[in-house]
């Protein structure tokens, strides 16, 4: 027992791009897109910063919470990278929106980012070191994907998703995992042009599709079934659950296998594409606003990502 | 005498073996041909082991789904860094791999 969502909020870039519109440049067709990842457009950052959609969201949560920025005690951003590789985006963020306390950090666990932001804001909570985070995963993936690769480019999006996470009686557990490896998924470094080591060039993102498809589909289909045994709890007990949106099929064959209806099982990756982190975030957000989530209700998040790493909450929606 | 007996034993049984497996071989392959019938359009007795998932219409994720309903099916592990191409190229690695 330790947190509930009290407010979400989300920030995409007005550009859209459409599957039609890649096809300028790229060999590929809106037809390969849709039918391997069931994605049909995303949002791309033109020239504005991360920050600002980071703050625009986290702003929104706040509000949607009912708080102003100086009650929030602790806030915890999920970024590969802002648009700074330091100073950390949860420092830029907290001087945009005016919020106050010092305890901040960022977190990078790939696509898993939110639902390990979560893990380590309930610490914070169960340490009375904080009672009200805000937790924003704000993602600028776009920059590191290789737009000469049709296979990988054509799966990103931008944006940015936050909540506020107050204390709570409510349940709340995770089911976490990694196994190190780098080869599957990965996004090397800027590079390097220092005369005393090995030269280095930047590299975009690598991924091999089927590996990863499989780890995903295995990871959501096992973590949940392990968070509901875990806890005693049945799909049945379950309002929505929240997958990590990187691709439809991926989605549709997790929900498949594990006999999930579809009003149980949303999804927003046709519009957005994956934007990482920000991805459940924002899938909240739209349930939120369109007011399908009840308090009490029990929700489900799983994610896999660079780490690999997979990880699966149980949590209560608190509005 | 005996020796020969013997060795005219060990022959047969060695057959007998072989025939075995061999029916084991076939079973794995209509299994596998049989779960390829949910993917592809193609008509199943046309399926051979020389037979491409690519001919048979499964993009890349479909092949992942078949391969995870295999080892669901034949209870064994499968590693996406081996490169299947072929019908026949899974039904080795499933009768090399299970016991």
């Amino acid at each position: 027992m330790s947190f509930t969502i009290t407010g979400t909020g989300k920030s995409v870039p007005a550009q859209i791009v459409t599957n039609d519109m890649l096809t300028d440049f790229l060999d590929t067709s809106d037809e390969w897109i849709t039918e391997r990842t069931g994605i049909k457009t995303r949002h791309i950052i033109e020239n504005e910063s991360l920050l600002e959609h980071a703050a625009e969201a986290a702003k929104e949560a706040i509000s949607d919470a009912g708080l102003a920025p100086e009650d929030i005690d602790a806030v915890i951003c999920s970024t590969l990278q802002g648009d700074f590789v330091s100073p950390s985006l949860s420092c830029l963020v907290s001087k945009e929106v005016g919020i106050k306390t010092g305890r901040m950090l960022d977190v990078n666990m790939g696509c898993c980012g939110f639902v390990y932001a979560l893990d380590a804001a309930d610490s914070y909570i169960m340490s009375g070191r904080a009672e009200k985070v805000l937790v924003v995963c704000a993602e600028h993936l776009t920059k590191m994907a290789d737009w000469t690769d049709r296979g990988t480019c054509v799966l990103f999006g931008d944006g940015a998703g936050a909540v506020v996470v107050e204390k709570s009686d409510t349940m709340t557990d995770f089911v976490l995992d990694i196994d190190g490896n780098s080869e599957p998924l990965n996004v090397l470094g800027y590079g390097s042009n220092c005369p005393y080591s090995e030269k280095s060039d930047r590299g975009y993102l690598k991924m091999s599709g089927q590996e990863i498809f499989k780890f995903a589909v295995s990871s959501i289909t096992t973590d949940i079934k392990n968070i509901l045994k875990k806890n005693s709890l049945t799909v049945d007990d379950i309002s929505h659950f929240v997958l990590h949106q990187a691709n439809l099929r991926i989605i549709s064959f997790a929900q498949q296998r594990l006999k999930l209806s579809d009003e149980k099982v949303p999804h927003n990756v046709e519009e957005y594409g994956n934007t990482s982190s920000a991805s459940i975030p924002l899938v909240l957000d739209d349930l939120n606003k369109n007011g399908k989530l009840k308090k009490g209700a029990k929700i489900v998040l799983s994610a896999f990502g660079a780490g690999l790493s997979r990880g699966a909450c149980v949590i209560e929606w608190g509005k | 005498m005996r020796a020969l007996l013997n060795g005219v034993n060990n022959c047969l049984l060695t057959i007998r073996i072989q025939i075995i497996l061999k029916e084991d071989i076939m079973m794995v392959f209509d299994k596998v041909v049989e779960m390829l019938a949910d993917y592809t359009d193609v008509d199943t007795e046309n399926v051979t082991e020389e037979s491409t998932f690519d001919d048979l219409g499964l993009d890349s994720l479909d092949t992942v789904e078949l391969i995870m309903g295999i080892e669901d099916e034949f209870g064994v592990s499968i590693e996406m860094s081996s490169d299947f191409k072929t019908v026949g190229s899974v039904v080795k690695y499933i009768e090399d791999n299970m016991e």
